[in-house]
């Protein structure tokens, strides 16, 4: 898994490449945990690349999403492939996340916010 | 759908792409003593597919499930599975095959000494270095996916034997396994939930790519999942395949066999019963 992070709109966007399952989330929990811990004002996760999310995965975008909203930063998803969107789907979270389905659109929102 | 390549660090393992043969049974013979249980079943699974086996009590499903998850070895035959030949397979290879599917028992096999919560967690505390707070957020995941959202913190105990079913369901997919055996996963559930856990072999096949096994009677519920269904027979036909294709394909088969089990027959080839003679003699005992 690789995750590339740019600055764009006051948003910072990262975007992951590759199949986020058991021996890759551990990588992308400690990269989302340095952002809590940073307070990122505005995060939004591209998910464009990614063919596959499994359950840990899932609870790792849930974990993230429950530290911003402590911090009340925002947090968004976008680009979904019909997988992981079927997978967020499968287990409801579609109404937890902000989900959009272009990273402008995201940006737009969120910069907005 | 296709699912691209997956990235693991666990040593070289093959990509199975939808369509690929991700399970295939050669000549598969078990023998019992002096009962040939299962005799020379042979069958492929693709990955993507949800296949049923089917046939009456005692033709063979469970014995095969078991051989097919390297618990049983069988008489004769092979079992490859992503590949490999686990019939020949040791204890320390068949550990990291096992990774890779679940098994979803007939009668839940759940630990009684143990939460639900706690049984779902095992493969995860087991088998992945996954943080001890996700595992919580996981088992909530899977108990949702088979309608038992909140029953985490009770006992095997304290639940219907269709509720224990489902918990079973659920840690067989703690792990998100690319093969899911199921031995009859909708027996003693309601018709609402049968769809439910119907719904969720379709969504994790069709949707995730994940291939299902499942041995199941419930014809409603074979027919709405299955792609493909291989029937096999008992009394003079045990342990045999009778039939197999497509659900329109097993619907067409004139098979008198066959067809008395789709339909639910009670008369019909299918023997339920030993011939007059036979009975008389085991129960007066002169034979
Ligand atoms: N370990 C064993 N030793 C001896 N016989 C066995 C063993 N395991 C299974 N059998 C026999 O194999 C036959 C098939 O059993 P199995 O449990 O596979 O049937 P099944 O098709 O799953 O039946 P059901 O639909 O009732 O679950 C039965 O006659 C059973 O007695
Ligand atoms: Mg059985």
């Amino acid at each position: 898994m690789e995750v590339v992070e740019k600055n764009e709109k006051q948003v910072l966007v990262l975007s992951v490449k590759g199949e986020i399952d058991l021996h890759v989330s551990p990588t992308l929990r400690a990269a989302l945990q340095a952002k809590a811990r940073a307070k990122t004002p505005r995060l939004l996760l591209n998910l464009a690349e990614v063919a596959y999310i499994d359950s840990s995965g899932l609870a790792t975008l849930i974990e993230y999403y429950q530290s911003a909203r402590a911090f009340q930063g925002k947090f968004a998803l976008c680009s979904l492939t019909l997988s992981v969107r079927s997978s967020i789907e499968l287990v409801r979270l579609t109404e937890v996340f902000s989900i959009f389905p272009t990273e402008a659109a995201a940006l737009q929102a969120l910069s907005a916010s | 759908m296709s699912r691209a390549p997956r990235q693991i660090n666990s040593g070289p393992k093959k990509i199975f792409q939808p369509g690929e043969v991700i399970l295939e049974v050669r000549d598969l013979t078990m023998v019992f003593g002096d009962r040939r249980v299962l005799d020379n079943i042979r069958f492929q699974v693709r990955a993507g597919e949800t296949f049923v086996i089917m046939g009456g009590s005692g033709c063979g499903k469970t014995t095969l499930l078991r051989c097919l998850i390297g618990a049983q070895k069988p008489t004769s035959g092979s079992i490859h599975l992503f590949g490999e030949d686990i019939t020949r397979m040791d204890p320390i290879e068949m550990d990291r095959i096992r990774l890779r599917f679940g098994m979803n028992f007939q009668f839940g096999a759940l630990f009684q000494s143990m939460t639900v919560g706690e049984n779902i967690a095992l493969p995860l505390q087991e088998h992945s270095e996954v943080d001890p707070s996700l595992i919580e957020m996981i088992v909530k995941m899977k108990l949702e996916l088979v309608g038992l959202t909140g029953f985490e913190t009770f006992m095997p105990s304290a639940l219907s034997g269709g509720m224990r079913k489902r918990v079973g369901l659920a840690r067989a997919m703690a792990l998100d396994p690319e093969i899911l055996f199921s031995d009859e996963p909708t027996s003693g559930l309601d018709p609402v939930m049968t769809a439910v856990v119907d719904q969720l072999t379709l969504d994790s096949t069709r949707k995730i790519g994940a291939t299902a096994v499942v041995v199941s009677h419930d014809m409603t519920s074979v027919f709405r999942i299955a792609t493909r269904i291989l029937m096999i027979g008992n009394g003079p036909r045990q342990g045999q395949v009778v039939a197999e294709g497509t659900p329109e394909e097993i619907r067409k088969n004139p098979d008198p066999f066959l067809q008395q089990f789709v339909k639910g027959e009670a008369d019909g080839p299918i023997p339920l019963r030993m011939a007059q003679d036979d009975y008389l003699k085991h129960l007066l005992g002169d034979g």
